[in-house]
C-alpha cells in the first residue's frame, strides 16, 4: 500500500490532502498513505483526462448527462456503473392477467422513458426532481410468473432459482419476485424520486418483494471506468470485458457484432453462440444472476494483509494478481515464488474462479456494495450478466462454492434470476415482444 | 405512454399526424435535447393535448390534464367536451378559496386557447371534470375524450390513466374524510347526480386503490 512510484497514474487523485502540487519525489513522501496507488493504470490508458490538480466542480456538470432510454439493448447493463443503483423487486397482486401486465410495463416503460432523459413523466408531482437526470437509467428484468402470463411456453428453463450452493445462506424473502427494477444513477436524489414515480405506477398491480440499495464510488471521486472497491478493501470487476467491445456484445448479448477486426481479451475469443438459449422474445436481451452476498465485516478484520491477499489472488492496493505487477496483467497460475509454490494459491478466489476456464466462461459484473449502518449488514449486491447461466455464471459459481478462500468472510443471503428483455423504441414498451411477439 | 394526441380540427389546412411522433412536445426547461415533434405538430394545426393524462378512478369523479395547445393562427374556445362512459363532463377551473384549499367551478365560456399558444390543464388548475363514471378507469388504461369549440367542431384525444392522489379540490373536502375512508368510500354510491362534489369518494388516498385496485 506504500509505493507504487513507477505508476503513472498515482498521483493525480492522491493529491487532495496535498496542497502544493510540488512534484517530485517529495511529494510521493507526503502522499505516501493517502491512497497512493489506488488504481493503477486501465486499460485503456492512464489519463483520466484531466491531468491537473484536484478542483471543485462548480457547474454541476454531470448533473445534466444523459444516458439513452431507447435502443437495441436495454440501458444499465453495458452502461458504465453510476454511483448509485437500487434493486426493486416487485411480486405481482393475485389475479393480475396479461393485459394487466402490459398496462403496468408501458406505465413503467413510459415513466422510465421519461425519467432517464431528464422529463418528468405523466402525473409527476415533484417534476423539479427529474432535472438531473445525472445518467439515471431504469432497466427492467422479468421473472418466470411475470413471462408466463404470456404463456407458459415462453418461460426459458433457466429462469428458475439457481440450484442449491452448500456456501447459500438464502433469505427466502430476498429469493422472490416477478418483476425486478435496476435503478441506477449518479446522484441518490433523483434515483429517490425516480424509484418513487416507478413504485407509485406499481402500487395497482404489484406489491414490493424486497429491494436493497447500493453505491460505488461518487462520481468525480475517480475516473469513470476505474474497477471499484468493495467494502473488504479489494478491487472488484477487474475482469470484466469492456463496454462495447467484441467479447462484450458475445458474453452478454450473445451474438457478434460482425465487425471486421475484433479484439478479445486474453482470456481468448469467445464462442458466437452463447446466446443460444436466450428464446426470440429476449433477442437483444441477456439473463441476471443477482446474488446478494453478505460480507462480514468483523471477521475479515482478523485477517491480515497477507492473508487476504493470498485469499484472493491479488494484492489489495493495485489489485494486480500476485504473478504480477498491475491490475489488469493476465495471472500466472503456474508462476512460482522462492519456495517453488505457486503464486497464486489453487484455492484463491481468482484461481477458482477462472483458472482452466475458456473464453465463453465469462460474465460481467456490476456490482455494488451496502452497508446499513454502523454495526449493521454490509455486502456486495452481486449482479452478473451473462447470455447463458448454463455455459457460463454455473460453472464459476459451482467452483467458488466448492472452494474459494473467499467464502470465509462471505455468505449468499440473496439470490434470484432475471431475463433482461430487449429495449425499447418510442410508442413500445419494455416486454413487448414476449407480449405481442 | 406518453402521449401526444394530434388530432386535428377540421380546419382547411388539417392534417391529421400520424400517432407515432410523440415524446415531450413542449420543450421543458431542462430539456436536454429539442424535440422534432414539436415543429410538426405546429404544422399539422389544430388543436391537441399534449401528454393528456387522467385520474384513475373506479367510480365518481375523476379529471384529465395535459397541455391544449392551438397551432392553428387564430384563437380556439373549447366549450365543451365529452366522455361515453360517463354521466357529465365539464370545463373546470380551480381557484383558491381563502383557506389554503382550493374549489373548483365549471369555467363559465370554456378554455380560451389563443393562437400559438397552449393551455395548462393540471391538478390545481383548470381541468376536465368527469363526473358520474358508468365504469373505472384503471391505471395504464387508455381514454378517449371528445372536445368539442365554440365553432363546433370536434376532436378527439387519449389520455392515459395514472394512479394519482392529488387533484382532490373540491373531490374530497377536508382532509378528515379521507383518513376514515372506509365507509365513507362505499356510501358515497355517487348516483350521477355528480355536480356534487361533496360526496364525490375521490378522498382516494392509497387505502382505496388498495381496496378497489383489485381486477
Amino acid at each position: 500500500m506504500t509505493t507504487e512510484p513507477e505508476r503513472s497514474g498515482f498521483s493525480r487523485r492522491g493529491l487532495i490532502t496535498s496542497a502544493a502540487a510540488a512534484g517530485g519525489a517529495g511529494l510521493v513522501g507526503a502522499t505516501a498513505g493517502f491512497g497512493i496507488g489506488r488504481y493503477g493504470p486501465g486499460s485503456n490508458g492512464a489519463s483520466d483526462g484531466d491531468g491537473g490538480s484536484p478542483r471543485r466542480d462548480l457547474d454541476g456538470a454531470n448533473g445534466a448527462e444523459v444516458e439513452p432510454f431507447y435502443g437495441t439493448h436495454q440501458s444499465g447493463v453495458e452502461t458504465p456503473p453510476q454511483a448509485h443503483a437500487h434493486f426493486l423487486a416487485f411480486t405481482m397482486k393475485p389475479g393480475i392477467k396479461a393485459a394487466e401486465a402490459v398496462r403496468w410495463l408501458r406505465l413503467l416503460t413510459a415513466d422510465a422513458a421519461a425519467l432517464t432523459q431528464g422529463r418528468p413523466p405523466l402525473a409527476d408531482s415533484e417534476s423539479e426532481l427529474t432535472v438531473d437526470p445525472a445518467r439515471l437509467t431504469v432497466t427492467f428484468g422479468f421473472g418466470p410468473s411475470l413471462v408466463a402470463l404470456a404463456g407458459k411456453q415462453h418461460v426459458p428453463d433457466w429462469l428458475k432459482p439457481l440450484e442449491k450452493f452448500r456456501i447459500d445462506d438464502l433469505d427466502p424473502d430476498r429469493c422472490t419476485g416477478d418483476l425486478l427494477l435496476q435503478i441506477c444513477g449518479d446522484d441518490p436524489l433523483t434515483v429517490a424520486h425516480a424509484r418513487r414515480m416507478l413504485f407509485k405506477d406499481t402500487r395497482t398491480f404489484a406489491e414490493v418483494a424486497w429491494q436493497r440499495g447500493g453505491f460505488r464510488r461518487a462520481y468525480g471521486s475517480t475516473g469513470e471506468g476505474k474497477t471499484q472497491r468493495n467494502l473488504f478493501g479489494q478491487l472488484d470487476g477487474t475482469a470484466n470485458p469492456g463496454p462495447g467491445s467484441e467479447d462484450f456484445a458475445r458474453i452478454i448479448w450473445g451474438q457478434g457484432t460482425d465487425r471486421a477486426d475484433p479484439v478479445y481479451s486474453a482470456r481468448g475469443e469467445p464462442p458466437t453462440d452463447l446466446g443460444s438459449h436466450l428464446p426470440p422474445w429476449l433477442d437483444g436481451g441477456t439473463t441476471l444472476v443477482l446474488r446478494d452476498i453478505a460480507m462480514n465485516l468483523d471477521t475479515w478484520d482478523k485477517a491480515d494483509r497477507p492473508a487476504r491477499e493470498f485469499s484472493t489472488g491479488r494484492t489489495l492496493d493495485t489489485g494486480a494478481p500476485l504473478s504480477g505487477t498491475d491490475e489488469f496483467d493476465v495471472p500466472d497460475f503456474t508462476a512460482v515464488d522462492k519456495r517453488g509454490l505457486t503464486k497464486i494459491s489453487k484455492a484463491a478466489h481468482i484461481a477458482r474462479a477462472r483458472d482452466e476456464f475458456g473464453p465463453e466462461v465469462q460474465i460481467h459484473r456490476r456490482t455494488y456494495n451496502y452497508e446499513t449502518g454502523a454495526g449493521g449488514d454490509a455486502g456486495l449486491l452481486f449482479a452478473s450478466f451473462q447470455a447463458d447461466i448454463e455455459r457460463q455464471f454455473l460453472p464459476i459459481q459451482r467452483r467458488l462454492a466448492e472452494v474459494d478462500l473467499l467464502n470465509e468472510w462471505t455468505t449468499p443471503i440473496g439470490s434470484t434470476v432475471w431475463a433482461i428483455p430487449p429495449g425499447t423504441s418510442d410508442g413500445g414498451y419494455i416486454g413487448q415482444e414476449l407480449f405481442e411477439g | 405512454m406518453r402521449k401526444n394526441i394530434t388530432l386535428a380540427f377540421a380546419l382547411p389546412i388539417a392534417v391529421v399526424l400520424g400517432l407515432s411522433g410523440c415524446g415531450q412536445s413542449e420543450s421543458q426547461a431542462s430539456g436536454s435535447e429539442p424535440s422534432e415533434v414539436a415543429s410538426s405538430q405546429v404544422e399539422a394545426a389544430g388543436l391537441s393535448l399534449d401528454d393528456a393524462w387522467v385520474k384513475a378512478a373506479d367510480d365518481g369523479m375523476t379529471a384529465v390534464f395535459g397541455e391544449l395547445h392551438n397551432s392553428t393562427d387564430h384563437d380556439i374556445n373549447l366549450v365543451e367536451a365529452k366522455y361515453s362512459d360517463a354521466e357529465m363532463v365539464q370545463l373546470h377551473e380551480t381557484t383558491e378559496d381563502g383557506s389554503g384549499g382550493m374549489s373548483m367551478q365549471e369555467k363559465k365560456g370554456g378554455f380560451d386557447i389563443p393562437a400559438g399558444k397552449s393551455v395548462s390543464l393540471k391538478p390545481g388548475g383548470d381541468h376536465i371534470m368527469i363526473m358520474g363514471l358508468k365504469k373505472a378507469i384503471k391505471p395504464g388504461e387508455q381514454i378517449t375524450v371528445e372536445l368539442v369549440t365554440a365553432d363546433d367542431q370536434t376532436t378527439e384525444v387519449t389520455a392515459v390513466a395514472k394512479e394519482y392522489s392529488g387533484a382532490q379540490e373540491d373531490y374530497a373536502p377536508g382532509e378528515a374524510d379521507s383518513g376514515h375512508d372506509g365507509d365513507g368510500d362505499e356510501k358515497s354510491g355517487d348516483d350521477g347526480e355528480s355536480s356534487d362534489h361533496a360526496d364525490s369518494d375521490h378522498g382516494g388516498s392509497e387505502s382505496d386503490h388498495g381496496d378497489h385496485g383489485d381486477h
